[in-house]
């Protein structure tokens, strides 16, 4: 493990039925402040790996290690751990848990053992960051697609976590939401990794990236340049986002 | 006129006629069919029943349907209460706020889950709909399909039925008719708990609370929740149909 490296995954395995494995002989790190995109089909394991970084996996089932920070993700530290990460989930319905947007974003500082004034001032902080201040008060269950994103993005956001790890955040959100998204995660220094189907998220966010493709990693480096081959990006089903596309003709 | 939807008090999924429970046995085979993606597939077609089967059992009659979802809803609200509980016993640190908060979302999540226009809570119909819309995902798709054709058959067929047998709800039938029908609901609103309680608690434990052994993450999976509710609804079915 290099010295910087925040995240180390070494020679992971992961089967949901013991049989066919989801992930397989995943093998890779991450530094500190780096920002790592993983990329694929549905269905290639995306989320399952980022499950597994977050421990959140039934570890009799995971093979391999998983290292966050130097420390290895094991059961008995996982509950430790876990609190140095931030999922933000596919689907902001498995995410979103408190009775108001507000209290749903001061969960993850109250778990975090913050005392009531600073998760009052956080929480009104997050929620002007991701302008939905008017949707405090209001339920989880009554506000759109895109504005539960925000709320997700903003509940993880406000635990300042050391390792971000998002799950397909710009679903769901209009143009000027993902580009406030990618100014969020640009300016964030944490380490992140990032998976989805919106290449130019990925490209604007990301310096590396993984392409998974049935539990295996079958590219892996920067994304400028994973992104821009179309013969990797079109065999794994996937395709060269339209602002590479525009740079290679211009070039010609 | 026999009232036709009780006809036979154990079958409380579906209308006593043969024709209507043969409908609902053949939505159920085609769910354990599919099973295998688990999570919103079974519990968001039993939710479609399970409305129908309000309806019907009803015999669309508006009190009758109010006092059936005031009930479930009760009956939600105290067991999203226990769930709530267990969590707090071990999670070690939980504040009453959101004891109660989570408690009643739980609740509102199951009373919604029956209620269809309102089920953005489980998210499960809101998350089709919008799946729907993405190309190239044909699980989701199929998902939609199946699930639009077994309830479109079932309210072909339940309702009318129910219209036709000119019953005025449970409250005609008496009230050991409406007890012996409504008996069956809580296992489903127990199974749909569990689930709402399972993927509540991987939330809990992605958010930083913890403390409660392994994770309990199993997406897409048979749990012994859904194993125990289709054994006992097809026995129930079975049974019903052999009559």
């Amino acid at each position: 493990m290099t010295i910087d490296a925040f995240i180390k995954v070494d020679k992971l395995y992961f089967s949901y039925d013991g049989t066919k494995s989801v992930l397989e002989n995943i093998t890779f790190e991450a530094g500190r402040n780096e920002r790592i995109g993983i990329v694929g089909p549905s269905g290639s394991g995306k989320s399952t790996l980022l499950f597994a970084i977050a421990g959140l996996l039934p570890f009799s089932r995971v093979k391999g290690n998983t290292f966050i920070n130097n420390e290895k993700m094991m059961e008995s530290k996982a509950a430790r751990l876990r609190k140095q990460i931030g999922l933000v989930m596919q689907n902001p319905d498995d995410q979103l848990i408190g009775a108001t947007v507000q209290e749903d974003i001061g969960l993850g500082l109250f778990a975090r053992g913050f005392d009531k004034n600073a998760i009052f001032a956080k929480v009104k902080e997050q929620l002007k960051g991701m302008r939905i201040s008017e949707l405090a008060q209001r339920s989880p269950c009554e506000i759109s697609f895109g504005e539960k994103k925000r709320a997700c993005v903003a509940g993880i956001l406000a635990v300042e976590p050391d390792l971000l790890l998002l799950d397909e955040p710009g679903e769901g959100l209009d143009p000027r939401g993902k580009r406030e998204l990618i100014n969020i995660i640009c300016n964030n220094r944490a380490c992140m990794m990032i998976s989805g189907h919106d290449m130019e998220l990925i490209l604007n966010t990301t310096e590396k990236v993984i392409v998974l493709d049935k539990g295996e990693i079958v590219a892996f480096g920067l994304t400028q340049e994973i992104l821009a081959d179309e013969k990797i990006m079109e065999h794994h089903g996937l395709m060269v986002p339209p602002s590479l596309r525009v740079r290679h003709y211009e070039k010609k | 006129m026999k009232p036709l939807l009780f006809c036979n008090r154990n079958c409380f999924l579906a209308a006593g006629h043969p024709v209507a429970r043969f409908v609902m046995l053949l939505s159920l085979l085609i769910h354990f069919a599919c099973g295998g993606w688990g999570n919103s597939f079974l519990g968001l077609s039993l939710d479609f029943c399970l409305v129908l089967t309000l309806l019907a059992i009803s015999g669309l009659n508006k009190k009758a349907v109010l006092s059936l979802f005031l009930l479930i809803g009760t009956f939600s609200f105290f067991m999203g209460l226990l769930i709530w509980m267990g969590w707090c016993f071990n999670l070690g640190k939980a504040s009453a706020v959101n004891w109660i908060g989570i408690s009643v979302r739980m609740g509102g999540s199951v009373c919604t889950a029956v209620s269809i226009t309102g089920s953005s809570a489980p998210g499960e119909f809101g998350y089709l709909l919008e799946k729907i819309k993405i190309p190239g995902r044909q699980k989701d798709r199929l998902l939609m399909v199946m699930h639009g054709f077994t309830s479109f058959m079932s309210s072909f067929i339940i309702i009318p039925l129910a219209l036709r047998a000119g019953i005025g709800g449970i409250y005609s039938a008496g009230t050991r008719a409406a007890v012996s029908i409504i008996k069956g609901l809580p296992l489903m609103i127990l199974h749909r708990g569990i689930r709402r309680g399972q993927s509540l608690s991987i939330a809990l434990e992605a958010r930083g609370f913890s403390g409660f052994g392994p994770s309990m993450f199993r997406p897409s999976s048979w749990k012994i929740a859904d194993v125990l509710l289709c054994v006992v609804s097809t026995f129930i079915l079975v049974t019903g149909f052999l009559k």
